[in-house]
């Protein structure tokens, strides 16, 4: 560890080196070295008030926290065909003079390039993403599509976890890309190739583990396109002394169809695969072999701008893909702000503020087993499209238009589980989404400032009937948002927003072991509600700078035995660049 | 069943398909064209990919990045001819010989601003240090990891385990903004450390009235542009350059600038922590403040100045300390003469403190510096006892403040940031708190010859302890690096004195209380006189200086300083220092000077001698300024040194020192 550690530090001053060297040079050098980063101050005031008869003596009520950092990302490239790229963070806590509370740290360091002209390849941090059921990082649950206001946070916490709008995830290794073009018959046939490390060996019981991704798409023209994929997690046997390895492969199909009618754009979008989970050498650990089927029919009026989509899904509950179902959200972890309240000091639960604002809840690495997850947020896609168990039709309608002032997207979803848990009756899923978007500047004739409103609404519901034995499941989850974004003078916003989420009800929760096998069940009686309303002021200095003030009050009343009543307000700050 | 079924079959398609595809992706591959179709993300252009490595292309924005900074390396060689006691502990003492390389004050051997601005009116900012000790202690670099948890304490930044050794930031990371509106001019600043004042009264540090000696160089001080420019400006303007905290109060937080606002108005907000709120406890310790200016004519202008400090003496934020300021400044013009005032009041309160409010003011009127009688500087003052602000340019004497816990000042994890420093007998100009005073200065300003004098008294408002303090001007820097690093109190042979940044000071026990209480006010007089001449030798610049300083404390009023054995101490010192320059490289310089501090009976008394305070101080000085090129100087100085109390026989040392600088701004 300390190895590992000091090897991170040389780096760091490797870098700082090369960026005081660079410098230097730059001014002589312009093109072979660029920087590109970005910079932002971050700024909180928090205040707790428990909302129950006894007064909580204990919990400090007020909190301040910040610090400002600057990514300083040097880019350097040693010629055409080749660039490194090195971004290093300086932060300052809040509170610290002269040096004290100042940390140094790599935070990316890569190279990448095109080899011969042929292969384009990458070493070091690597962002990569293939299909959605064997490599993608799905958003994180209630806060992906939440208004302008809420989203500043969210964007802090994606930034810092590298969780980018193309779903791929942050990881460490080497990946390889190249295609073949040809004249007739076929448009393209392109490559993917991807290694990165997941695990390194402690030498003892623990062995290396790689996760690997292989993929060719064929672009037959721009109507067709199939494409086939695999991946692979394992252990690198012999890297340490476990004799026992694990393996976990995926391999997918997949096939897009675009087929024009009359005014309507039509497409087809098909992949199916199987997985596969087990150790070798592990006698006591399961053998998991799953399969799924994913088709999707999108049709799109070009004239209208109405579109509509239904979606056909089947995904067995062994179905287990590393890439494709690690969440971002670790349920296990704690809040680390107010992580214990009232008298008897208990650990707070996770809330959807939480959930917008706290770094510690994130993960970045690719789980072996199924994460745990809320049940009151979303119990019907908790690990995205490739979510196991779930059998489901899912309709969409909605209207978008260039040059529309409306936006707006819903979505059904009907499904029920493949295999019963824990008794032979299937949990029945219903989801009902609707999102809308407004766009009120043609209305005051100026379209060059914003003025926003957006709306959504989601109810969730998990049904499965009961027997004597066994109590019925009817878990009910209800989100509604609202908010405002309205530019009142050039660059000046005035934000707000609103959410709110309500759950009542009662589910089993699986509780698994070390494999990921459901051995037990606990009951899950849940009613509460969260609210949350936030307003603000920003400032854009340019579309890669902006300051912003906002003030959040958050909400959390339960009505269950153990539930936790409390209110938080918060003042937040902050200004960010990229640069 | 129905979809199991459905699924199986199209999974054996599966198999059947997957071959075909390979083999057919195969021969395909020889007929095709090999290429790069995905490229590397800035090199050449894409088309658009949906699988592979993100992001597909980088984002630079058009803004600059500029770098600028110094190198300073500094080391000093000191020789003791006596074994000084540092502490009252056995064998405490300095040692025969020292050589440090590097500077023990946060100022490193290399400095980096690293800065860069976007269109539309952001840039950000931080600075990079680095340290280099030359102790021998060669490895692959300078420094080590150390743990999170093991970070240096706040009040001790340089101590401790530190994060990458030898590399660090001094002022850490800002981030700006400026905007226009209709009503005015904004600029936002978040970040820190950031230097601000707001007002003398409220937030500022003490400028002086310029008169200090040259000889030896402050850590930030510039190189200038030619071998004689520090000396020339000095002449000129009674000041050499100084760098952005000159006058301003260290800051990390937001402050929110606005200029140019209707009716002449300018403002000044701020939110966040001075130093003396520094440290990373969650638990709301923060100041705020500002100032609303309305300006006139000319220079005259007046201001609504307000400095608040809020914190919580205990964990659960219920209980509350800190202090509230408001004061109101202006300044007005009228013919040849200018008036310039602050007056307000302020309120220090804790779970100990509950004094109130209590009243504050300065004001000074000066005449035109056009006029060809020098110019003259009336300073009238009165702090209450009951005002405790060390944001402002006084200081605290009066109040012991709140402190969260009782580790002593001066010690890892103290919260004691400034405790009195006990009655202080301070420079002219310079206010403490529980005093009030007047203060004549007068400058005049000839071709060759610059005069600049200063006469003070000022007395307590009530009775304080039963100390004076006061430090020792000659050998003042060399005597501070008798202890680096840290700043103890209670220390020296007789454990007297107190270690400040780049200062010593020691405290004077009186004996004229009453079973212990204070029944004397006690009254401070001073009186400074600098000479600054130059002349040509030789077809070269010379310039001469001199500071001439007599203080005193009593307990009796007096209009001047005291010179009999009324006054519980006297100081009196004397400095005069030579700049020669050889040619256009060289510059040669020499110092000399002499202090007594004397103590009257009423004083400490030594127990074997039967005598109060008899201290004398001497330093001789030689050294020479190199030219090294542009914005690059070397700068050599070799001082000899003797202090000695003929009736605290342990309180003397007697030695020689040399410090070399080389300095280069870029």
């Amino acid at each position: 560890m300390m190895k590992k550690s000091n090897t991170i530090y040389k780096a760091l001053y490797t870098v700082a080196l090369l960026f005081i060297f660079q410098m230097c040079f730059a001014q002589q050098e312009a093109k072979k070295v660029t920087f590109n980063g970005a910079a932002r101050a971050q700024f909180f005031g928090d205040r707790y008030k428990l909302n129950a008869a006894e007064e909580d003596t204990i919990t400090n009520a007020k909190l301040n926290s910040g610090n400002t950092l600057v990514d300083l990302g040097i880019n350097i490239r040693p010629h055409s065909n080749m660039e490194i790229q090195g971004l290093v963070r300086i932060r300052n806590d809040y509170g610290g003079f002269w040096g004290a509370g100042v940390s140094f740290d790599v935070r990316q360091l890569y190279v990448k390039g095109v080899a011969g002209g042929i292969v384009r390849y990458q070493l070091g941090d690597i962002n990569y993403k293939l299909t959605k059921y064997t490599l993608w990082n799905n958003n994180q649950e209630i806060i992906s599509n939440t208004p302008a206001i809420f989203q500043q946070q969210t964007d802090v916490v994606n930034y810092d976890h590298f969780y980018s709008n193309d779903n791929s995830w942050r990881q460490q290794g080497a990946s390889a890309e190249m295609g073949l073009v040809f004249s007739k018959y076929v448009k393209e046939l392109n490559f993917y190739g991807v290694a990165t490390r997941v695990k390194t060996s402690d030498f003892g019981q623990t062995n290396d583990r790689i996760f690997s991704g292989l993929s060719i798409q064929m672009l037959q023209s721009k109507y067709a396109s199939i494409g086939w994929t695999a991946t692979n997690t394992f252990d690198i046997e012999g890297t340490s002394r476990q004799n026992s390895t694990f393996h976990q492969p995926v391999v997918t199909m997949n096939a897009n169809f675009k087929i024009p009618f009359s005014s309507f754009q039509n497409s087809i979008d098909i992949e199916a695969g199987k997985s596969g989970w087990f150790y070798k050498n592990l006698d006591a650990a399961p053998n998991l072999k799953g399969q799924f089927l994913d088709a999707e029919l999108l049709s799109r009026h070009k004239a209208t701008g109405i579109f509509g989509s239904v979606q056909l899904k089947y995904i067995t509950s062994e179905f287990r893909s590393t890439g494709a179902q690690t969440k971002r959200t670790n349920y296990d972890a704690v809040p680390v702000a107010y992580q214990r309240i009232t008298n008897n000091q208990d650990l707070r639960q996770i809330t959807m503020l939480d959930l917008m604002r706290e770094s510690s809840l994130y993960n970045m690495q690719l789980q072996t087993k199924l994460m745990a997850f809320s049940p009151q947020y979303d119990n019907i896609t908790p690990y995205g499209d490739a979510t196991p168990n779930r059998q489901a039709t899912i309709i969409k309608l909605g209207y978008n238009k260039a040059g529309s002032p409306l936006n707006i997207e819903s979505l059904i979803y009907t499904g029920s589980e493949v295999k019963g848990e824990g008794t032979k009756t299937f949990r029945t899923f219903r989801r009902s989404d609707t999102r809308a978007q407004l766009d009120l500047s043609e209305f005051r004739n100026d379209t060059t400032r914003v003025a926003e409103v957006s709306v959504s609404y989601r109810n969730d519901k998990t049904t499965r009937a009961g027997t004597e034995a066994i109590p019925s499941v009817d878990l009910n989850t209800q989100v509604w948002s609202i908010g405002a974004d309205y530019e009142w003078s050039k660059n000046w916003h005035v934000l707000a927003g609103m959410q709110m989420i309500s759950y009542n009800g009662f589910d089993f929760k699986n509780v698994r072991d070390q494999y990921g096998n459901i051995y037990n069940f606990t009951e899950m009686k849940t009613d509460g509600e969260e609210k949350m309303w936030a307003l603000g002021i920003k400032h854009t200095f340019s579309t890669r700078s902006f300051l912003s003030i906002q003030y959040y009050n958050f909400e959390l009343k339960q009505n269950t035995t153990d539930g936790q009543n409390y209110n938080f307000g918060q003042w937040m700050l902050l200004f960010q660049i990229k640069f | 069943m129905m979809t199991y079924c459905i699924f199986d079959k199209m999974n054996n398609c599966m198999k059947i398909f997957v071959l075909p595809f390979f083999l057919l992706c195969l021969i395909m591959a020889n007929f095709g064209k090999v290429s790069a179709q995905v490229n590397s993300d800035s090199l050449v252009t894409t088309p658009k990919q949906s699988l592979g490595s993100f992001p597909k292309s980088l984002s630079f924005s058009n803004g600059s990045i500029q770098v600028n900074g110094f190198y300073r390396f500094f080391a000093t060689y000191q020789k003791q001819n006596m074994a000084y006691p540092l502490s009252s502990a056995v064998g405490d003492t300095v040692l025969p010989r020292w050589l440090f390389i590097g500077d023990d004050s946060q100022l490193p051997n290399l400095l980096l601003n690293v800065s860069g601005r976007l269109p539309g009116g952001s840039s950000w900012g931080f600075d990079l240090r680095m340290f280099q000790f030359l102790n021998g202690t060669i490895g692959s670099s300078y420094g080590k990891q150390v743990a999170d948890s093991l970070r240096p304490d706040v009040q001790y930044p340089r101590g401790g385990l530190q994060l990458g050794g030898n590399l660090g930031t001094m002022l850490g990371v800002n981030l700006y903004g400026n905007f226009n509106t209709k009503k005015g001019q904004w600029a936002v600043k978040i970040g820190g450390i950031q230097w601000v004042s707001i007002s003398d009264l409220t937030m500022g540090a003490f400028r002086g009235y310029n008169r200090f000696m040259l000889f030896e160089r402050n850590p930030w001080d510039p190189v200038g542009k030619g071998v004689t420019s520090r000396y020339q400006q000095y002449f000129d303007q009674g000041s050499i350059d100084q760098d952005a905290r000159w006058g301003n109060r260290a800051f990390q937080g937001l402050v929110v600038e606005g200029n140019a606002l209707p009716h002449n108005l300018s403002c000044l907000a701020l939110i966040g922590k001075t130093e003396l709120n520094g440290g990373f406890s969650t638990t709301p310790d923060f100041s705020y403040g500002g100032k609303i200016k309305k300006s006139g004519n000319s220079k005259n202008f007046i201001s609504l100045n307000t400095i608040n400090r809020f914190s919580y003496a205990d964990s659960l934020a219920r209980e509350s300390y800190g202090l509230n300021v408001i004061t109101t400044e202006f300044q007005y013009a009228i013919r040849n003469y200018t008036i310039k005032g602050e007056v307000g009041a302020g309120n220090y309160f804790s779970p100990v403190h509950k004094e109130g409010w209590g009243e504050q003011f300065q004001i000074k009127a000066s005449s035109s510096e056009t006029s060809r009688f020098g110019v003259f500087e009336i300073h009238a003052f009165r702090i209450s006892p009951k005002i405790v602000n060390n944001n402002a340019v006084y200081w605290n004497t009066a109040v012991t403040e709140f402190t969260v816990n009782s580790i002593p000042a001066g010690s890892i994890g103290s919260s004691a940031v400034l405790q009195p420093f006990g009655s202080s007998m301070v420079r002219v100009g310079q206010m403490t708190n529980n005093r009030q005073g007047l203060n004549l200065n007068y400058q005049l300003v000839k071709k060759k010859v610059k005069i600049s004098a200063g006469i003070g008294s000022s007395a307590e408002i009530k009775p304080a302890a039963a100390v004076i303090t006061v430090g020792n001007p000659i050998n003042q820097f060399t005597r501070s690096r008798f202890w680096r690093w840290t700043f103890p109190a209670g220390i020296g042979p007789y454990n007297r004195y107190s270690h400040l940044y780049r200062d010593v000071f020691q405290t004077v026990k009186l004996s004229d209380d009453s079973s212990g209480v204070v029944v004397n006010k006690k009254f401070f007089n001073s009186m400074e006189m600098q000479l600054k001449y130059k002349y040509e030798l030789f077809g070269r610049e010379c310039y001469l200086f001199a500071l001439l300083q007599a203080n005193s404390a009593s307990a009796k009023w007096s209009p001047i300083t005291i010179f009999n054995e009324k006054a519980y101490v006297r100081q009196y010192a004397s400095e005069a220092e030579a700049y020669f320059r050889i040619n256009s490289m060289v510059m040669i310089s020499i110092y000399g000077g002499l202090e007594r501090t004397l103590g009257n009976y009423l004083t400490e008394i030594n127990e074997e001698t039967r005598r109060p305070l008899n201290q004398t101080g001497k330093g001789i000085g030689l050294g020479c300024d190199i030219d090294l090129g542009r914005n690059a100087r070397l700068y050599v100085r070799h001082r000899w040194y003797d202090f000695r109390d003929t009736s605290f026989a342990l309180d003397h040392f007697n030695g020689h020192e040399m410090v070399v600088e080389l300095k280069a701004f870029f």
